[in-house]
């Protein structure tokens, strides 16, 4: 468990990368914003790199930090 | 309105002072570090350029108050916004007796310990906090809780600084 | 894809702020909220008499007896004595009877229930104060001093207090005479009776004492050249304070001024410092009187008001406060502040260098329409101080680009990709040109095909047409140098067309456009009214309510016009509460939509509450607003033209009406072909897709454009529990995400649609 996370969810098998045919796992990730960022851990294709972004997480979570920044 | 990585609390610790000692909160904001103070028993006061609840308002370059009244002067995330830290560094010695601490927290772009000396300090005790302050700022606002002050662009360090008037 | 508009970088600026201090307080100035009220003004030793009235009316004697007291340490003897220049200034006495202030002062000191002091730890001055002498200003000098806990001794001839009140205040009846004395016997003050006020017992005890005052009688005794300066109330010679003048409410503010003298001398500083203000001030606080009703004082009985007769007569008071905005702008009311200090809050908020910008949101949610300006006695002008705090932000880079961003890139979107600019077929340049605006192409393309045919066929010398934006929405957002370059594209395009006259659809491009002093802009309203009405104009067969576009606030001749031309449709027009300059905006305006729907749908709200449908607008952003809100509502145009552009479309169909117009109309027109506005693949969406999409400003476009980068990447993942192929791709500053299903190769029904600002990229360790 990387401590420095803000934030985790691990996909669990649940997701598949269509690209390369291979479920997407627990991998670090980076959000940016305004010259921040924010390590968090989120469901990674481990072949292709390709982060996901749950949408409850981009209308919950993210929105409300890039609001939060915006007010900075 | 703004809260400081490290804790004010962490920045008094290192000062030492005595009891009762009397104190001024240059910047004071929203009035918390005066009440801080209080609490541990200083004769706390503090100025900032507006008004608040057990904050006055005044001019940090050019304080009302005579010279030699303070025992110890405190100010975090201030004198860079004044944009004149020189003038306010002289401003705080002024107004400390011989003796007198200065307890500064606050973001360098250059070694402070010159500027400290070119105002009549000795430079007792200095800790680096920029690591824990980024890290800090990046955790309040994911999680939204209270406000530290924000990471400028370019090469800076925020220090903790304990210094003397000689 | 690149962002067309760079996003702001760092999280903070040194720059220094645009707006002067002194432009600022002379803005927030005009606000008149904070100006005390008549009665209180007039008061020299400050009563507030609105809050006394407040307590009375509610019963609250003691409330009453609290306010009263802090300003008067026997309020008896004021109430009975005072000339009571409050009664005078009140407010009511222009319609009928001013409120009876000082007999329900009376009252209050009668009925009031005397609050104890017990409980709160209040330590007495060391300083020590003397008091020579009796009268009025000596017995009120000793209220005002053991009020302010400094310890007082009075000296004086008199036998006992029974004498001493006796002779301060003959003018007491006597149930007044034994409430003041028992008054007079609570308090800690130390009497010491039968002395022989002399020069000589004078110097004896004057070392003990740091604050000495004197009786005028008294202070002649001792000095017999002593005068007393009147606004500190002192014998400056020998710091000696002494009364003067005569009057009870002269005398009681002698008092106070020398109480405050007191303090001064106590602390070692001059007495003429810090004092403020003192004594009665004008007041320019402003009280709608149209309003009151109960003008007919409660008659006062000989002995003073009874309880219910004092709380009937303070019912009376209007309670003097000016809400003049509050009452007509919804915005203010949202906020819940006048605009005097939401004005100073927002301009505080563009000086943070480092800290949160929480005034942010109330600065974009104004709507600029200028409606306080106009309701206002003093012209606050709340839109000025909005627009220029959020043009300061945009300079010094402080402006997140978040809360304007889709209307900024609509407004690019209307000037590029749906731009059009022709002659009138067979013109090289022409004497006019149609500017519709761009809402009406996004809202009612018919109907602008419709006008721009009639005017083109109707008058002489060619009628050009323009399709874009004025460039209001930059305007707006503060984005001076965005709006320049719009200003510059426009003028470009003007010339080539020869420069022709503007003929405006909207009152709101007529605005932007009549700035430049070059440009010779007229409404289409005005072009309508001299040509005459076209075959098929038509009104409504029933009343309707008119909703007058703030784009025309001050614009007498457009708002007039408007009615003759409704007149002359047939139409049955009934006025709503606040018309003409005093409508409020429906929410377009100032982008307060896109920055904040919230407050933006209360804005909109407030419009229709004020009449009963249906409406008549005559801009396309009211018309659209109104329809969304569920309000059967009809351009003025679309009666003109005998159309109806029925339900209000969503985000994706304003695009599509704008590019479908263009290309309509240049290939009919000018032989011009434009390429499709299909995708290259089938696309169709289900409902709550739609609705989704709508809701979190997400176009069909933003969706192909996913769609189409999945489809050359291939990158995208399957949901193994909701069944939805998810893709996404960064567009400008936005990441967009699209949940769908396949039909078939080259065909996808879309679920959900999201997006993000943030970008989010893998990381190492």
């Amino acid at each position: 468990m990387d401590e420095r996370s803000y934030y985790t969810i691990d996909p669990e098998g649940k997701l598949k990368c269509l690209k390369c045919g291979v479920p997407l796992e627990k991998g670090k990730a980076k959000f940016l914003y305004l010259d921040n960022g924010f390590p968090v851990e989120l469901p990674v294709c481990p072949k292709c790199g390709f982060v996901y972004v749950p949408e409850s997480l981009a209308l919950g979570k993210v929105l409300s930090v890039e609001k939060a920044l915006e007010d900075k | 309105m703004t809260r400081h990585p490290g804790d004010t609390r962490r920045l008094i610790d290192l000062a030492d002072l005595q009891p009762g000692a009397r104190v001024l909160d240059l910047g004071a904001g929203d009035g918390d570090g005066v009440r801080l103070l209080r609490s541990l028993g200083y004769d706390a006061a503090g100025i900032d350029r507006i008004a608040a609840e057990d904050v006055e308002q005044g001019d940090l370059l050019h304080t009302t108050f005579a010279s030699n009244s303070f025992d110890a002067v405190m100010s975090e995330c201030t004198f860079f916004l004044t944009g004149d830290v020189p003038g306010a560094m002289r401003e705080s010695a002024r107004i400390l007796k011989i003796g007198g601490k200065l307890l500064l927290a606050d973001i360098f772009f250059e070694d402070p310990e010159p500027l400290l000396e070119a105002a009549g300090f000795r430079l007792i005790h200095k800790e680096d906090w920029t690591k824990a302050w980024r890290e800090y700022y990046l955790r309040s606002i994911w999680e939204g809780t209270a406000e530290v002050c924000p990471v400028p662009k370019g090469k800076s360090t925020y220090w903790m600084l304990i210094a003397r008037k000689d | 894809m690149k962002s067309r508009i760079p996003e702001r970088g760092s999280t903070h600026v040194y720059n220094v702020s645009k707006i002067s201090k002194e432009e600022i307080d002379s803005m927030v100035e005009r606000c008149v909220y904070e100006q005390p009220p008549f009665c209180n003004a007039a008061c020299p030793l400050r009563l507030d008499t609105r809050a006394l009235l407040k307590a009375v009316a509610a019963g609250n004697f003691k409330k009453a007896l609290q306010l009263y007291e802090k300003i008067a340490p026997f309020p008896l003897i004021l109430s009975q004595g005072c000339e009571a220049p409050c009664e005078a200034k009140c407010r009511l006495c222009e319609r009928g009877d001013g409120i009876a202030i000082r007999a329900i002062e009376s009252a209050v000191a009668r009925f009031g229930e005397q609050s104890k002091l017990g409980g709160v730890f209040r330590s007495t001055k060391k300083q020590k104060a003397a008091i020579f002498g009796s009268g009025l200003f000596a017995l009120f000098l000793a209220g005002e001093l053991e009020k302010k806990m400094y310890p007082v001794t009075v000296f004086c001839a008199e036998p006992d207090e029974e004498m001493y009140l006796r002779g301060a205040a003959p003018f007491l009846d006597d149930a007044a005479f034994t409430l003041e004395l028992k008054r007079l016997k609570r308090k800690e003050i130390r009497f010491v009776f039968g002395c022989e006020i002399t020069a000589e017992f004078f110097r004896q005890k004057r070392e003990e004492y740091q604050i000495l005052g004197a009786s005028e009688a008294a202070a002649k005794t001792f000095f017999p050249v002593a005068e007393c300066t009147p606004d500190v109330m002192l014998y400056e010679k020998e710091n000696l304070i002494m009364g003067s003048g005569s009057g009870v409410m002269d005398t009681a503010f002698g008092a106070k001024k020398a109480a405050l003298t007191a303090d001064r001398l106590a602390q070692n500083l001059d007495p003429r410092n810090t004092r403020g203000r003192e004594g009665a001030v004008e007041s320019k606080l402003y009280t709608d009187l149209s309003q009151a009703e109960a003008l007919t004082r409660v008659p006062i009985p000989p002995e003073g008001y009874s309880r219910d007769q004092a709380m009937e007569e303070a019912r009376r008071c209007l309670q003097c406060r000016c809400e003049e905005c509050l009452k007509t702008c919804a915005y203010l009311r949202h906020y819940g502040k006048h605009p005097g200090l939401l004005a100073r809050e927002i301009y505080n908020n563009t000086q943070i260098i480092m800290g949160d910008h929480q005034l942010n949101k109330p600065m974009n949610s104004c709507a600029l329409c200028g409606q306080c300006t106009a309701v206002c006695p003093n012209g606050m002008d709340m839109a000025r101080v909005c627009h220029m705090a959020r043009e300061n932000m945009v300079a010094t880079d402080k402006m997140a680009l978040a809360p304007h961003e889709f209307a900024l890139l609509d407004m690019l979107f209307s000037n590029e990709e749906a731009f059009l600019s022709r002659p009138q077929p067979g013109f090289e340049t022409c004497r006019y040109v149609f500017f519709p605006g761009c809402q009406a192409s996004a809202v009612a393309p018919e109907t602008v095909r419709a006008a721009w045919e009639d005017l083109s066929t109707r008058l002489e010398g060619g009628v050009a047409l323009m399709l874009g934006c004025c460039g209001a929405i930059a305007d707006w957002a503060g984005r001076r140098e965005i709006y320049d370059h719009t200003k510059a594209f426009l003028d470009a395009e003007l010339s080539k067309l020869g420069d022709p006259i503007v003929i405006a659809g909207c009152p709101t491009c007529a605005k932007q456009l009549r700035s430049r002093e070059s440009l010779e802009v007229i409404g289409i309203w005005d072009i309508l009214l001299q040509l005459g009405l076209p075959v098929g104009a038509k009104g409504l067969d029933r009343p309707a309510a008119l909703h007058d576009a703030c784009g025309a606030r001050g614009d007498s001749v457009t708002q007039n016009a408007i009615r003759s031309l409704a007149k002359q449709l047939g139409c049955d027009l009934k006025e709503p509460k606040d018309a003409l300059d005093r409508a409020p905006c429906c929410g377009y305006g100032g982008l307060a939509g896109y920055a904040n729907p919230e407050v933006a749908a209360e804005l909109t709200e407030q419009c229709i509450e004020r009449g009963e449908g249906p409406w008549i607008t005559y801009c396309m952003a009211c018309r659209d607003r109104f329809a969304r809100a569920g309000q059967e509502t009809h351009h003025l145009l679309e009666l003109v033209y005998g159309k109806d552009a029925q339900d209000a479309p969503d985000i994706s169909e304003k695009r599509r009406n704008r590019r479908a117009l263009k290309r309509d109309l240049l290939l009919e027109y000018w032989n011009e072909e434009t390429k499709g506005m299909e995708p290259e693949f089938k696309i169709t969406y289900t409902l709550e897709a739609r609705e989704m999409m709508d809701q979190r400003m997400i176009l069909t476009e933003d969706v192909e454009n996913v769609l189409r980068a999945m489809r050359k990447t291939g990158e995208a993942v399957l949901d193994g529990e909701s069944g939805l192929i998810i893709a996404r791709a960064r567009l400008g500053n936005t990441t967009f995400w699209v949940g769908f299903t396949e039909e078939g190769a080259d065909a996808y029904i879309v679920h959900r649609a999201y997006s993000h600002r943030m970008q989010v990229v893998r990381r190492q360790g």
